[in-house]
Parts: structure tokens; C-alpha cells; sequence
């Protein structure tokens, strides 16, 4: 009966509706290609390999002026190295000494690597290279990216390393924690964005553009209003008027100016008033004088005020066209398009361009992120050495960089930045400790992308679905309240572009008669389609639609990356000339389509078998152009149909599947088309809650909490895409037998009865897991602190009992059994405050400083001892606790079923069919009708039939089973069609009169427990300066008498309860007041006296009961110098 | 029903008729007692009957990944053959010398040598041939080479009350009598609505005649009487009852049922001599 291999093949037991066209072999070699976090690794490689060597270019020279000479560094080379750290005794650590992520992990590090460079130095007439290379820094090293010690590693080896096999990858490990990065939607750099204002009556057009270009991130506006055209740009202090700007560039005359705008009169009147009113600046030299009066350097001499106009221009005015004087033109004619944008919009030719449609978005990945620490950490690396080395040189005859360097700069930056997620003051947030409730919500939050909009402003449209996000974006997963629509998630079928050079596709447009912008006659400007190339207006094509197909056909051919995207926009204004965008960047969000000629898909049959056998990879069917990638933009030139019999002769694409558009938490709900659709909203947010199976490295992990399904179940119902990200391997729940009957009262407003017998037997059982963690410090004198089993003698001595379970080194032993109260660490340490040497006089004299289990109790799971990086000895303890259901604890179906657990009823109670089914679960029927979740009905019936005929059932959504199928299939088997079946009452025997609906229902449990939420308390600690109770299961609080419990008791009368509640058993408190002069007196205990601090001892004082928060505030108003006078008077 | 039926057919006198029997299952029509009184039976078969199951665990060694917690719940639940009268029952004080055992012992002993294995029930070694696992083929963990367990567990006697696993049924079903009245006239035999109708196949036309062939498998759906309402009646008869229940194995079927009622008419000498005791206490 043994079995071989741990799991049942899912898919061999699966029972599908028969598709016609089924492309679930290709969606599945695509997951399986590219990995759920693709897309931070993929960046990560991106900065890794290119990212920090065209930061090294930017900042390639260092030079340092000496009295005798120029030295000049020179970076010749930049490279990261393998995983590496420094131990705190100096050694080195790599993989070949455990500096692995599992080990990581555990003892606390920040998994890192050293960042490399090669210098050459150049003194006069001297040249020579450094001999080794020089560390700068070190940067943090993402899990399974190229550099990182598990690339490339199989599965056993994975193992072997202490990995989960199945661990996606795509995040840090910072002091032991894992950060992972989270995507930030941003507006598409370098695109041109046109849009209209309205400020209190004033019409604005603006047309912007963000301009990227290494770690150079620039806006620049044009502003119309009125009729006045002003242009924004970095660096200067004022708007400069377009005429200005243009003759600064080099498009000196107003005839010029206005042919590279248009060739329209209606537009280039609009113009008139721009080039007229500022007619008197007239050459290309007084242009620059203007913009040189209006930099930083406004009070500095004629010629610097010129060139910094020209620096300002050459290099801070849309550096992705390019950086230099040789630009200048094509930049010109770039700031002319955008002003002939502004134009045609305020004539009401063109529309505003959406900001919310995802062709104007890219998401801002690890690679970029960290790209902007590390340019900001170089540069300020370099300013220290170059004072340094200044400083120094006279007295040093050392020049070698790596004896200046301290590397520990940028190390720390990006340390810091990864641990907090604070980028620069305003973007915080950026990372996030990696969610490990169980395996879906890991996945999930890899692929979340956050809006840096504000969360506390409306802004409805950009919360909203747009049609754009098809694809790309899951429309089903966002959180509620303030971050909704706002905190994103990937769709399953999305895939991020990376970069492919833009020369090289310059080259190409070339080739196929591009007519670039200098040299295009006036018919070009009159009657062609423009050509953009990633922003940049590069020139123009007399026919478009064909320049773009010849251009299409180098991707269909393999010969350019798939994610390039060529489409041409026709607008919908007749005057208006199409407008051709060719897009290599990186950061677009793509989806995959099937290629459809003449209403027929070039995805064949043969095509599919040949993926399913693994005989043809989803990479070739990319190359072959059968299935293209395509982006926000091109999606305007492409007609899709969502299923094959919907094809006609003007489609151009196919749906690759009709279920991929939706994330991988919505992707796991079964028949989700059929519900409500907030309910999958609701359960895309709880299924992150499931206690399931994290990770399958247990054994090498210390978290510090996480939870543990004792009996998880592969769903009999599931989604196709539950197999394909691996959830059938860390399953979240449990398969139950649900019938939909109330129980009495023990189930309504969404209780549910559980059977005890059920739960008696394992059913949503699971383990808690806390990890207490203390070092030994070492402190400076010699002294440190010791792991023991604390003498009675030391200070803060807890009683012999609390340290029962501790052996002589201070740690318990396993399986201990550990109740509230008790150490699980024991340690010593040299008393703490100077203040307590009246006590102990001796350097022996020790305290306690062991760790104590609160709140909680369990059983000792596992012991490590270890080093962490500061040298010290750290002991890490991982206690266990066995979570039986109890009442109150929460459940959950994957349809926003959430339910907390009403009654254990006996079994004997429970309601029986005629087969003698008995429920595990009851919940009660009015749980649907206003919710709408059908989907959850037909999981029972299919998952009634699942486990009669002992087969798993696809319940994918929009490819699956209808009802009649289903009704069929239990009929089949000998059930009622509709999944209800007769059942009796199990207190008396009787039949209920109703048919109950019965079937097999997935249900999780989630992670709020009543064990970890439940508190009481009668006596217990006060706050120190109200006296008040403490606030807080964690402090053992008291529960608050609020407002509104107040008021129930002011509507009743009940004066007395007011007053006992509220003073007698909170801060009361006896003070003594003067009647002279109503100040509050004090106890003299030496005289045995009430003493009067005005009068003395003579003065008459009355007890007063009074709230000790009131004292406070009368000690507060006598330390302003307020004088509170209570006048005392006997009560009548 | 009419009251005027109902105090008629109490008159007669209870009866027990076997329908089925096997090793593990029995059926049963109870005659002319109440369906509640019959539920008695069946709740009393839950969760009253008692049984012997692993109560406490000893664990000595354990090198598996499975937690000793979840080692003992799984030990604890495998049922074991119990041998009627042999073991104290809960309620016995076992004080007096002589009395019964309070537990049976038995001890798991393993380890994986060379390659990985399952340990079964049937490595759990009883020191009383009477008490053994019921299946040996349940599984309790897999072990890695030089991965073993050493556990000591006592068995106890309980009932299903206190915990499921001294439930001795997996199935414990008591339902009133199917009563299917087919209307002579006006079925015209060959549209077969009501026979397809019935998932259960309960329906057949034999040689021209709208026949019941199994009533015992009917569950009173109802499903024949909505396709064909002018022929079918589907009914309960309140005053029989089939109980059929399935036994997991620690006791046979039948011994199981004389126990339930041994355990019923326990119940009610205690609550009639608690009765007296009131009463005594009145006067």
C-alpha cells in the first residue's frame, strides 16, 4: 500500500469539459518559461548586467586638481561579484562557507554581493591601471537572479542547499527578513502626455513629457494660456516662451519656428502671438542670454550665464533624445510636436490623452530602483573622495583608489533603503517584509504593484478598471477601503518588457525608409505619418500602415525581441496625420495573443501537441510571430476575440486562454464568472489569510511567527491555474462536506456549526509556530551576558518553577512543554543601571535577562544555536502550539464566504442523508441570496461529484461546466440532479420536509484565532501617569467603558454603575485639600501629619476622592504657573 | 397521518426484522416504535457505545517530520479490535484487585534503515492478541533512512461522546419506511417518466406492471411523484424505522446494536432510579 512519489498527478485525474480549441498546454509553458516573479528578476539581471555600467559612464572620471598636476581616475570597468560578506571577525564568507540564503535566514545577514571596479590612473603624462580591483560597495542580492548562488541550481540541489524547491524567488534577505520590492506604477517616462486644466475659470493646455535617460529624470511642460506658449524646463527658475527656447536651439526664424510646428495656418496662427510678442530677442545668442539670466547663475558673467543656458539645454532638456550640442535640432523639433499637440487640443482637435490607460504607465521594477540608490551613494562616494584624496595628496604618496574607498557607504545605502523601503523623503513604502501566510500569498505579493498616487485624495478615475488593464493588470485583486484600485496585481498572462537598444532599432526604421526629421522635405511635414522611437520623434513614412507592417514582420520573424511594440494611431480628427510609435523600453506591461489571418488562428492543433509534449517551447512559438506580445499601445491596431468560435475575417488576434487575464489569487476561484463580483474580490484579499503550507523548508526556517495546516487537501475542485502555480503542493484548505441548513441559532449571521466529530478527527487543525530570538552582548569592561539557568540569587530572580524546563546551557530541552509564564531563554547579564550597585558592590553580582513565553503556550520545536553578526552568540527558540477549531475561530469558502465557527456540534446531532453522510459544516442559507455567490453551488455539486466518482474537477472560470453538465454527471451516479438530497434531523430522527442542498465545498481556514485575540481581565496594571488602566490584550488591558457605553448607561440611570465603571475601578484616588487656599497638601509620615505646602501643618485639609488624571492636570497647571484653587464644602 | 391510524398501529407489539448483514454492516426495520425512539438508538450508537482506542502515547523517539502531537492524534485514531468486557470501562473504578485492566498495551518499534518507508498500523505490536488494529494498512508517517520511531501507547475504553475516535460506526442512519402506493388505473406502462425520474433506480416496469423493485433504497425524494403526480404517492410510514449502520471494526455490527440498547435501557433504569431518588427526597 506504500506509495512511490509524494503527490497524485492532478491532471491525470482531472475531469475537464471537452474544449474544441484548448490552449492550456501554451498557457502552461508560458508559467512554466517564465516564472511567477519574472519580472523583479528579469529587472534585477537588467541592472546587474547594463544598469550599473551606464551609471559608471555617467560618472566615469574622477578628478582631482593638485597644486602640481591633474590626476584624473578613470572606471574602466564595473561588475558585481558572487555572494560575499565580511564576517564580524573579518574573515570572508561565501557560498563555500555557508553564505547561502537559507543560512541568511537564520542568522540574521543581509545577503549581498561586492560591487567591483577597475581604475586606471592618469597622472600628467602617466598611465597606469590599478593592479586589483577595487571594492565600492556592496549591493543586497536578489534571491535566484543571475548572480545569486541558487541560479541555475535543480531541485535537488536546491534541497540540499535548505531551499524550498518552489520558492519563486525575486526578493532580498536584509538582517535575516525578506523584503520583497513592490512594483510602482508609474506615468510612462519619455511619452508625451497632453492634457487641459482648468483652474478657477483659466483654461491651461499642458503637454509633458518625463524624460529618462540613465539616472537623469526630467520633466518638461509646455504650458498654453491664453494664447501664450511657455515651456517648462529643469534648472531654470522662470517659463521660457517657446519662440525663445526654439531660437536657443537653433530654429532661429519665425518661419522656421512655426513650419516645424505645422503646416496648418489655423495652427500656426495660435502661434502668432508667442512668436510676435517676444519678436524682440531675434538670434540664437540672445536667446541664450535670456535663458542664461533665468539659471542659477543669473548674477555671474555674460559668458557663464551662456553656457550654463547651453548645459541646461544640452543636457537637461530631454536627455533621452540625447545628451550634447549635436541634439539640439532633433530636440527642437521634439518641443515643436509637443506644442502642436498643446494647439490641436485647445482647437479641440485631438482628445486629451488618458493618464490612466496603460500605455502611458510602466511599471518601476527592482533594476531602476536600485539603480537610483546606487547613482545617488556613487556620487556622494565620489565627493568623499575627492576630498579625500585632496586633503590628502600632499602628504600621502599613496594614489591608489582602494586606499581611499570606504565601501561601507553604498553597502549601508542600500541596506537601509531595502530594510525600510524609504527611497527618497516622499517615497516610502517601496519594500515590504514578503508575505508568508502561505504559499498564494507569497506569489501575490511579488506580483503587486503599487500607484504612487496619494491614498487620502479621491481620484476615482485611477482607481477605476480600465478597459487597458485587459491582460495586464487583474481586475479582480485589490484591497478594500484606501488602497483600493490603487495597490494592483499582475494578471497571470502579463509579461514585463525588457529593454532592447533603441540604435539598433533606429537602424532598422532606417532600412525600412524611415525619412528622418533633418532631412524631410516639406511634403514630409505637409501629409506624413510621424515616427516616434521610444519618445523621440525620429522622422516620417509616407504610408504607415505598410512601413508599420514591414516593421511588424522583424518581430514575427524572430529577428527583434517580442516585446517591441510598432503600432500606428489613426486619430479621430481628419486634419489630424497618423502617428507611428515604435517602443523598445522596458517596464511595459505586455500580453500574450494568438496571431489570427484570414479568421483562423495560426496556433494550430499541431502546434499545441507539439507544446504539450515539450517538443516546442512558448519561446518559439514567440519568434515564429504565431503568438505575439502586445502592449497597451499596439492594442489600438488589433481586433481580439475572446473565444475561437467567436473569429471573423477582420480579427486580427485570439485570446491565448479566456482565464489568464485574472491574478493568481482570482485565478484559484472555481466558477468565479458565476459570482458576484465583489465576493471574488473579497476572497482574492482572504484567500492571502488561508493557513496552509508557506514553504517546504520548514526545518530551515526561524520565523518569527507563521502558521502550519496539519491535514491540507488538494481541492477537488480547482482551477486549472491552482495546479499550474503549484498551490496543489502547498495546498491552503480542506475539502468539506457543506450542507446549507440553518442549526438553530449556532449559525446565523454568518456562524457556521462545525461537527465535533469532524474536528475530532483532524479537520482545520494547524500548528502555530513563534520563534524567540536573544543574543549574549558583549558589552565594553570584559563583562557579557551567559546563557544559564539563572541562580536564585541574581536580580529580577523569576521563581525556580518559570525555569523548570531549561538545562544547564539555558536552553529547553525539546518537546518541553512550555505554559504562559514560563522562560524558554534562560540568560544573565551584568545589572543594567549604575543605580544598583547599592545593592551588589561585587562585578559578579548578575541579572536576569531571560526571555518569557506571553500569552501563549506550546511545546519546544526546535533549538538553534548559533553566531549572528555582531559575534555574538544567539540562541533561537521555536515553540509550537497545536490550534484545534474552536468556537470563534474564522472560516472561509473561495467564493467571500467568511464565517466564524458557531457550535462543535456533537455528531450525533448533526443532520444525516439517507447514505448517512454527515455534514462537516452547516451554513445557514441566508448567506446568499443578497451575496449573490453561485459559484459557490455549483463547487458543491461539482465537488459532489468529484468525490463520489473519486476524480478532481476543473472548475476553471468561462472553459468549465455549466449546471445542466454537472446535474447530468450526479445522476448519473445516482444523486438528485440539483446536488440537494433528503435529510433527517439528527436529534429526533425526522425527515425535514425540504430537500437540503449538500456537496463538497474547499474551505480555509484563516489565520485569526480566537487563541490569539481572546482577553479578559478583573485586576491588573495601570498606565504610570493616569493611573488608568493599561490598554491592550499585550499589556493585559482592560476593556474600555467608550462614549457609547456610557450613554447606554446614562439612558438607563444607572448613576452608581457610572461611577464605579469610571472612577472607583479605574484612578481614584484621595488627595488632600487646604480649604485656606484650595491647593492640594501632601502626608508629612514623620510628623504623622497632613501638611498644607502654603500653610503648614496648621492649615485645616479635606479628603477629596478625585481621578488621578485630574491631579495630573492640576500638577500640570501648577507647573505653568496656573493657579487651580479647589473650594471644599461639606456634601449636604 | 390521522391520530385515529397512529394510536391503532402503536397498539402492536415492537419487532425487529434484518434486512442485511454483514461483517461490517447491518440493516435493520424496526417495527412499531416511533421514529424518535428508533433515533435514540442511533444517537446511542454514535456516541455511547463504547470501544477501546489509543488514549495515551509515550513517545521515545521520534526523528520524523510529523510532530509528536499529530503523531499521537493519528495514533489515537486507528481503530482497535475490542474485546467486549475484557477492558474497565470509563465509568468502573478500577480500585479493587482482581478488576478488570483499565488499558491494553502496545508499543510501535521502527526504523528506517536503507531507504525510505510508510509505517503501517500493522507495525503496531499489542501485548493482547485481542486488541490489534482493525486494518493494517493504515498509514501513519513516512520515515527518511535512519529516521525511527519508539512509542508506548495505552488503550482505553470510551465512548464516542468524549472523543470521535471510540465512535465504533461510520454510518449510523435511522429513517421512517418508504411507502410508495402506485394508483392501478391510469398508468399507461410504457412512458417510464417516473422510472427514469428516480436516481436511485428504485422504479422498473416488469412484464407490463409499474413494479417497486427496491424500496429500501428509496430516500423519498419525491423526484417520480413530480413527474408522474397523478399515479405516485411517495410516503413515510411514522411507526417502522430502518436503522442501518456500518461498523469501522472494533466491534461487529450486531454486537454494536445489542450494546446500544443495552446502553438505552441503562440510560433509563439510571433516570428511573434517579426518578425514586427525587421522589424519595419529596416525600
Amino acid at each position: 500500500m506504500s506509495f512511490k512519489s509524494g503527490r497524485i498527478d492532478v491532471n491525470k485525474f482531472l475531469v475537464s469539459r471537452p474544449l474544441k480549441y484548448d490552449t492550456w498546454p501554451i498557457v502552461r509553458a508560458m508559467i512554466k518559461e517564465f516564472g511567477l516573479s519574472k519580472q523583479h528578476i528579469d529587472s534585477y539581471n537588467e541592472f546587474i548586467e547594463k544598469g550599473i555600467k551606464e551609471i559608471m559612464e555617467e560618472n566615469k572620471y574622477l578628478r582631482i586638481l593638485t597644486p602640481n598636476e591633474e590626476v584624473v581616475y578613470e572606471f574602466i570597468d564595473i561588475w558585481v561579484d558572487k555572494p560575499q560578506t565580511t564576517e564580524f571577525d573579518g574573515s570572508i564568507l561565501d557560498e563555500s562557507h555557508g553564505y547561502i540564503p537559507s543560512i541568511c535566514r537564520l542568522r540574521g545577514y543581509t545577503y549581498m554581493a561586492p560591487i567591483k571596479v577597475r581604475v586606471k590612473i592618469r597622472r600628467g603624462e602617466i598611465e597606469e591601471e590599478e593592479p586589483n580591483p577595487i571594492e565600492i560597495g556592496k549591493i543586497p542580492v536578489m534571491v535566484k537572479s543571475k548572480i545569486c548562488v541558487l541560479h541555475g541550481k535543480s531541485r535537488e540541489e536546491l534541497i540540499e542547499l535548505g531551499e524550498d524547491p518552489d520558492d519563486p524567488g525575486g526578493y532580498f534577505i536584509i538582517n535575516g527578513s525578506e523584503r520583497a520590492i513592490v512594483a510602482l506604477e508609474d506615468l510612462a517616462s519619455n511619452n508625451i502626455i497632453t492634457q487641459k486644466e482648468v483652474t478657477s475659470g483659466t483654461e491651461t493646455y499642458t503637454s509633458m513629457i518625463l524624460s529618462v535617460k540613465g539616472s537623469l529624470r526630467n520633466h518638461v511642460t509646455v504650458n498654453m494660456k491664453k494664447n501664450n506658449i511657455t515651456v517648462k524646463i529643469p534648472f531654470l527658475l522662470t517659463e521660457i516662451p517657446f519662440s525663445i527656447v526654439m531660437k536657443a536651439l537653433g530654429v532661429v526664424t519665425d518661419g522656421d519656428i512655426a513650419a516645424a510646428v505645422s503646416r496648418d495656418p489655423e495652427i500656426i496662427e495660435e502661434l502668432s502671438h508667442t512668436l510676435e510678442k517676444y519678436s524682440n530677442i531675434q538670434t540664437q545668442d540672445e536667446a541664450l542670454i535670456y535663458i542664461g539670466n533665468r539659471t542659477q547663475a543669473f548674477q555671474q558673467p555674460l559668458e557663464r550665464r551662456v553656457n550654463r543656458a547651453r548645459h541646461i539645454l544640452d543636457k537637461y532638456l530631454f536627455p533621452h533624445v540625447g545628451i550634447g550640442p549635436q541634439y539640439r535640432r532633433r530636440k527642437a523639433y521634439l518641443l515643436a510636436e509637443m506644442v502642436r499637440r498643446v494647439i490641436e487640443l485647445k482647437l479641440g482637435r485631438r482628445k486629451p490623452d488618458d493618464r490612466d490607460h496603460y500605455a502611458n504607465k510602466r511599471l518601476r521594477l527592482a533594476g531602476p530602483l536600485l539603480g537610483q540608490i546606487f547613482s545617488k551613494s556613487l556620487k556622494s562616494l565620489l565627493k568623499d573622495l575627492h576630498y579625500n584624496i585632496t586633503k590628502n595628496y600632499l602628504y600621502s604618496t599613496k594614489i591608489s583608489l582602494s586606499y581611499f574607498v570606504r565601501s561601507s557607504k553604498i553597502t549601508r545605502r542600500f541596506a537601509y533603503a531595502l530594510a525600510t523601503g524609504t527611497w527618497t523623503q516622499r517615497t516610502t513604502g517601496v519594500t515590504q517584509m514578503l508575505d508568508r501566510t502561505n504559499y498564494l500569498s507569497t506569489l501575490s505579493h511579488l506580483r503587486r504593484i503599487q500607484s504612487p498616487l496619494s491614498r487620502s485624495r479621491p481620484q476615482f478615475e485611477a482607481r477605476e478598471v480600465h478597459a487597458s488593464h485587459l491582460g495586464r493588470v487583474c481586475p479582480v485583486e485589490s484591497p478594500e477601503g484606501q488602497n483600493i484600485g490603487l495597490v494592483k496585481n499582475l494578471a497571470l498572462s502579463a509579461v514585463v518588457s525588457n529593454e532592447y537598444p533603441t540604435e539598433l532599432m533606429l537602424d532598422i526604421l532606417n532600412k525600412e525608409g524611415l525619412i528622418p526629421v533633418e532631412e524631410a522635405p516639406d511634403e514630409a511635414w505637409e501629409g506624413f505619418a510621424r515616427v516616434f522611437l521610444n519618445g523621440d520623434f525620429v522622422g516620417f513614412t509616407p504610408e504607415p500602415k505598410e512601413f508599420v507592417d514591414r516593421i511588424r514582420s522583424y518581430r514575427r520573424s524572430g529577428k527583434i525581441p517580442a516585446s517591441v511594440s510598432i503600432s500606428v494611431r489613426h486619430l479621430d480628427d481628419d486634419r489630424l496625420l497618423p502617428e507611428v510609435y515604435v517602443e523598445t523600453s522596458n517596464a511595459r506591461v505586455l500580453r500574450p495573443l494568438i496571431r489570427v489571418v484570414d479568421g483562423k488562428p495560426l496556433l494550430t492543433e499541431e502546434h499545441i501537441k507539439r507544446v504539450a509534449e515539450g517538443k516546442l517551447t512558448f519561446q518559439d512559438l514567440l519568434k515564429m510571430g504565431i503568438i505575439e506580445l502586445i502592449d497597451a499601445n499596439e492594442e489600438y491596431n488589433i481586433l481580439t476575440a475572446f473565444f475561437v468560435d467567436e473569429l471573423t475575417k477582420e480579427h486580427t488576434h485570439l485570446e491565448l486562454a479566456p482565464y489568464i487575464f485574472l491574478g493568481i489569487t482570482a485565478s484559484i476561484i472555481p466558477f468565479a464568472e458565476h459570482n458576484q463580483s465583489p465576493r471574488n474580490s473579497y476572497e482574492a484579499a482572504m484567500a492571502k489569510q488561508a493557513l496552509g503550507v508557506p514553504y517546504l523548508n520548514l526545518l530551515f526556517r526561524m520565523d518569527t511567527r507563521s502558521h502550519l495546516l496539519e491535514y491540507p487537501q488538494i481541492p477537488i475542485v480547482q482551477t486549472r491555474v491552482t495546479e499550474l502555480i503549484g498551490l496543489n503542493d502547498m495546498p491552503i484548505g480542506q475539502n468539506l462536506v457543506v450542507a446549507i441548513l440553518s442549526y438553530e441559532s449556532y449559525n446565523m449571521e454568518d456562524a457556521v456549526v462545525i461537527n465535533r466529530a469532524a474536528a475530532d478527527r483532524g479537520l482545520l487543525r494547524s500548528f502555530f509556530y513563534k520563534t524567540y530570538e536573544s543574543s549574549a552582548r558583549i558589552y565594553t569592561g570584559g563583562t557579557s551576558d551567559k546563557f544559564e539557568v539563572p541562580e536564585p540569587t541574581v536580580k529580577n530572580y523569576i521563581g525556580e518553577d518559570a525555569y523548570r524546563n531549561l538545562d544547564e546551557d539555558g536552553l529547553p530541552h525539546l518537546e518541553a512543554r512550555l505554559t504562559r509564564g514560563d522562560v524558554v531563554i534562560g540568560k544573565t547579564g551584568p545589572p543594567r543601571f549604575s543605580g544598583e550597585y547599592r545593592e551588589s558592590q561585587f562585578m559578579e553580582a548578575r541579572r536576569d535577562y531571560s526571555t518569557t513565553l506571553e500569552q501563549f503556550s506550546g511545546t519546544v520545536d526546535r533549538v538553534v544555536f548559533t553566531i549572528n553578526n555582531e559575534g555574538e552568540l544567539t540562541a533561537i527558540v521555536k515553540v509550537r502550539e497545536h490550534r484545534i477549531p474552536e468556537l470563534g475561530d474564522k472560516v472561509a469558502s473561495r467564493h467571500g464566504q467568511k464565517g466564524v465557527i458557531g457550535l462543535l456540534a456533537d455528531p450525533e446531532d448533526m443532520p444525516y442523508t439517507a447514505d448517512g453522510i454527515v455534514p462537516d459544516l452547516l451554513i445557514n442559507p441566508h448567506a446568499f441570496p443578497s451575496r449573490m455567490t453561485v459559484g459557490q453551488f455549483l463547487e458543491s455539486i461539482a465537488g459532489k461529484y468529484g468525490a463520489l466518482a473519486g476524480r478532481f474537477v476543473d472548475g476553471s472560470p468561462f472553459i468549465s461546466y455549466d449546471y445542466d453538465d454537472l446535474a447530468k454527471l450526479l445522476r448519473e451516479l445516482g444523486f438528485e440532479p440539483m446536488g440537494t438530497e433528503i435529510m433527517y434531523d439528527g436529534r429526533t430522527g425526522r425527515r425535514f420536509k425540504a430537500s437540503i442542498f449538500i456537496g463538497i465545498v474547499y474551505y480555509q481556514k484563516l489565520h485569526h484565532m480566537v487563541a490569539d485575540k481572546m482577553h479578559a481581565r478583573a485586576h491588573g496594571p495601570v498606565q504610570i501617569l493616569t493611573r488608568q488602566p493599561t490598554e491592550g490584550r499585550s499589556r493585559d488591558g482592560g476593556l474600555r467603558i467608550g462614549d457609547m457605553e456610557k450613554d447606554v448607561f446614562v439612558a438607563y440611570g444607572a448613576s452608581s454603575i457610572i461611577k464605579e465603571r469610571l472612577l472607583d475601578a479605574s484612578d481614584k484616588t484621595t488627595i488632600f485639600i487646604c480649604e485656606k487656599c484650595g491647593l492640594e497638601g501632601y502626608y508629612d509620615s514623620r510628623e504623622k501629619k497632613l501638611v498644607c505646602p502654603v500653610h503648614g501643618p496648621e492649615s485645616p485639609l479635606t479628603p477629596v476622592n478625585v481621578s488621578y488624571a485630574f491631579k495630573v492636570l492640576l500638577d500640570e497647571m501648577k507647573s505653568m504657573g496656573i493657579y487651580p484653587r479647589l473650594s471644599v464644602k461639606e456634601v449636604v | 397521518m390521522t391520530k385515529k391510524s397512529t394510536s391503532k398501529k402503536s397498539t402492536r407489539s415492537f419487532k425487529i426484522e434484518f434486512i442485511e448483514e454483514s461483517d461490517n454492516r447491518i440493516m435493520v426495520l424496526l417495527r412499531n416504535i416511533p421514529v424518535t425512539m428508533a433515533n435514540s438508538i442511533r444517537r446511542v450508537i454514535i456516541s455511547h457505545v463504547p470501544t477501546l482506542a489509543i488514549e495515551r502515547v509515550f513517545i521515545f523517539r521520534n526523528d520524523s517530520l510529523m510532530n509528536d502531537d499529530m503523531l499521537a492524534h493519528r495514533l489515537g485514531l486507528i481503530p482497535l479490535t475490542t474485546p467486549l468486557g475484557k477492558y474497565a470501562l470509563p465509568e468502573e473504578a478500577p480500585d479493587e484487585e482482581g478488576s478488570k485492566p483499565e488499558y491494553a498495551e502496545l508499543t510501535l518499534t521502527i526504523e528506517a534503515k536503507d531507504k525510505p518507508i510508510t509505517v503501517l498500523s500493522s507495525d503496531i505490536k499489542s501485548k493482547d492478541p485481542d486488541v490489534k488494529p482493525v486494518s493494517g494498512d493504515i498509514e501513519i508517517v513516512r520515515l527518511a533512512p535512519g529516521q525511527g520511531i519508539e512509542a508506548e501507547m495505552w488503550a482505553y475504553m470510551g465512548r464516542g461522546k468524549d472523543h470521535a475516535k471510540w465512535s465504533p460506526v461510520s454510518v449510523s442512519v435511522v429513517r421512517g419506511l418508504p411507502v410508495i402506493r402506485i394508483k392501478k388505473t391510469g398508468c399507461n406502462k410504457k412512458c417510464k417518466k417516473c422510472v427514469e425520474a428516480c436516481p436511485k433506480g428504485v422504479l422498473a416496469v416488469k412484464k407490463g406492471q409499474l413494479i417497486v423493485k427496491d424500496l429500501y433504497k428509496c430516500t423519498t425524494c419525491g423526484l417520480c411523484m413530480e413527474a408522474c403526480p397523478d399515479i405516485i404517492k411517495v410516503s413515510i410510514d411514522e411507526t417502522s424505522s430502518i436503522l442501518y449502520l456500518e461498523s469501522i471494526g472494533q466491534l461487529r455490527p450486531i454486537e454494536i446494536l445489542s450494546l446500544a440498547f443495552d446502553e438505552v435501557i441503562k440510560k433509563l433504569d439510571d433516570f428511573y432510579s434517579s426518578l425514586n431518588e427525587v421522589s424519595l427526597e419529596n416525600v
